[in-house]
């Protein structure tokens, strides 16, 4: 994936809200989905926060508004509005 | 029994990595007794490479761990009905069902909690960038069910992972749950010594120190065992109990963990059923005692200890291989009760058992009831869960149920116990030849004794009197 569309995927990915902080108080683990993937974003505890993303099964609350995403094409591909 | 084991090397990083996932770098693999479930091989056929081991950064699955402590141990009861698995029916769930939906499962099953119980029984899920087979844990009071399959490779995994040869995937594991419980914790402890051991990740260590040592002792809390067993709701019917009827709370929490949700629609029936029964009263020395009292080897597979208590019954009735009479008849001949069927679909069949009597009580609700090799089935099996739990404790009030929701080990003695007290086994050998032949067991004969082809075929596969399952 290129560099900068994985910064704006991290840029507009939603925060578990089941994952808590890590150990700097940074959100632990975020979500995103494009082109039929889902990612999640781990953090790996630095300062300032870098996240490990890779695909992965979305077993969160956040289920239902990822597999929204996933139906996003890359080639059309515009990042959701905050609300 | 087996064991869990995992194994860490601590190696050189990748040189791409650094902080905390370089701080805890290595190689690690997992094993249940003598079978490796991490053999893999790169994804792309042409590097070489077949390991036993996984490489990279170790710190995501010990975050799992101490997150999911108290559900791997504690989580007992399921969001999905665990009789639908076995032969012809859904697997118990793992990462290729949920990357589908999980749309093998009944559609009552409640999405989001099914979302939440695979997270937090699913070794490793969305917190390390290694790739694992789907190992899913199933938790019961004293052992832990291991579900290891392999995972959804739409992911895109950098590695395939191989089933040991004589044990395909899917496979369910049975283990000691104190086993699993210190070698996971063994496991956290060496992640957050080798993190401690570099600056760079000593503060890690320490917000992981925390937070495992409040996962342990969550999980060594009664009552938050009790809370995460049977989920809010049915908790605080135990918790109720414990202030009006506090002599039968454990029981009745170790009841709950067979019965679906609806259990909570007769639970002053339950609190009548179980103040009753811990009741000194009846005939002392009563037949099923006896027969319990003879014990069952603990040490054999679970359908192989069903099957001895079937042959126990069997051998006290006198009746070694003949059909047996009506349930009532049998339950009557080894003193046990059977009661007004209840209205309710928590459960299939109910056993109350005190010191000196026993009584089983039939659902009036469930669908499966209403045929006679199912109701059979069903109140044979309730009659193995009694004298397997006077067996392995003959000192407790003993209050399970046998039903869609009921716990998967104890179900799977029940079944065998059931199976082998209906149709003995001599019986499909004796008939080998024409069961061969049909290529299933004959259906006079599944009439004759009183159980469904289904569960006939099931029972001459394993006892391999049937090569393929019909």
């Amino acid at each position: 994936m290129a560099p900068e569309l994985q910064l704006t995927l991290l840029k507009e990915a939603l925060e578990d809200p089941d994952a808590g902080t890590d150990c700097h108080g940074f959100p632990r683990k975020l979500w995103n989905a494009l082109g039929g993937v889902v990612f999640v974003g781990v953090s790996a505890n630095c300062n300032p926060p870098e996240y490990n993303c890779y695909p992965e099964v979305p077993l969160t609350a956040l289920r239902s508004v990822l597999l929204e995403r996933a139906e996003r094409s890359v080639d059309t591909f515009t990042p959701a509005k905050a609300d | 029994m087996e064991q869990f084991r995992i194994r860490i090397e601590w190696t050189e990083p990748d040189p791409d990595w650094d902080g905390l996932d370089a701080a805890t770098w290595g190689r690690v693999g997992f094993f249940v007794g003598d079978d490796c479930i991490t053999s893999n091989h790169p994804a792309d056929s042409r590097v070489p490479g077949d390991s036993e081991f996984l490489e990279g950064p170790i710190s995501g699955l010990a975050e799992w761990v101490a997150d999911n402590f108290v559900h791997v141990l504690w989580a007992i009861r399921t969001p999905f009905p665990i009789e639908e698995i076995g032969v012809n029916a859904p697997p118990i769930p793992g990462l290729r069902q949920a990357s589908s939906g999980w749309s093998e499962y009944p559609i009552d099953c409640d999405m989001n909690q099914m979302g939440v119980w695979q997270h937090r029984h699913t070794f490793g899920h969305a917190d390390s960038p290694l790739a694992l087979p789907s190992i899913v844990f199933l938790p019961e009071p004293r052992y832990v069910a291991l579900a290891v399959d392999y995972p959804n490779t739409a992911l895109d995994p950098t590695v395939r992972f191989t089933a040991p040869s004589s044990r395909p995937w899917p496979h369910l594991y049975v283990v000691r749950k104190e086993q699993l419980e210190e070698e996971l914790g063994t496991f956290i402890e060496r992640v957050i010594n080798q993190a401690s051991s570099t600056e760079e990740a000593k503060k890690w260590a320490a917000w992981l120190s925390n937070r495992w040592e409040r996962s342990r002792s969550e999980a060594a809390d009664p009552e938050t065992r009790i809370r995460v067993a049977l989920g809010d709701e049915l908790s605080s019917i135990v918790r109720d109990a414990r202030s009006t009827h506090p002599r039968i709370a454990d029981t009745l929490a170790d009841f709950l963990l067979d019965c679906s949700s609806s259990v909570r629609e007769i639970s002053s029936f339950l609190t009548e059923q179980l103040s009753s029964h811990l009741e000194p009263g009846g005939p002392d020395g009563a037949a099923w005692r006896r027969i319990a009292n003879s014990g069952m080897d603990l040490s054999a597979p679970l359908f192989e200890q069903g099957y001895q208590l079937a042959r126990r019954v069997r051998s006290f009735l006198r009746e070694e291989v003949a059909p047996l009479p009506t349930i009532t008849a049998l339950l009557a001949r080894v003193d046990v009760e059977r009661d007004e069927p209840v209205h309710t679909t928590a459960f299939r069949a109910a056993a109350f058992g005190g010191r000196r009597f026993a009584r089983i009580v039939p659902s009036a609700d469930d669908e499966r009831m209403r045929s006679v090799p199912s109701y059979r089935f069903a109140v044979s099996a309730a009659l193995g869960r009694l004298l397997a739990a006077a067996c392995i404790d003959p000192s407790k009030p003993i209050a399970t149920a046998h039903g869609r929701y009921a716990r998967l080990l104890e179900t799977r003695r029940a079944n065998a116990f059931a199976v082998e007290l209906l149709l003995p086994r001599r019986v499909l050998e004796v008939r080998a030849s024409v069961i061969r032949e049909e290529g299933r067991v004959p259906q006079a004969l599944c009439e004759d004794y009183g159980i469904s082809q289904s569960a006939a075929n099931w029972h001459a596969y394993n006892a391999g009197v049937l090569s393929l399952r019909a």
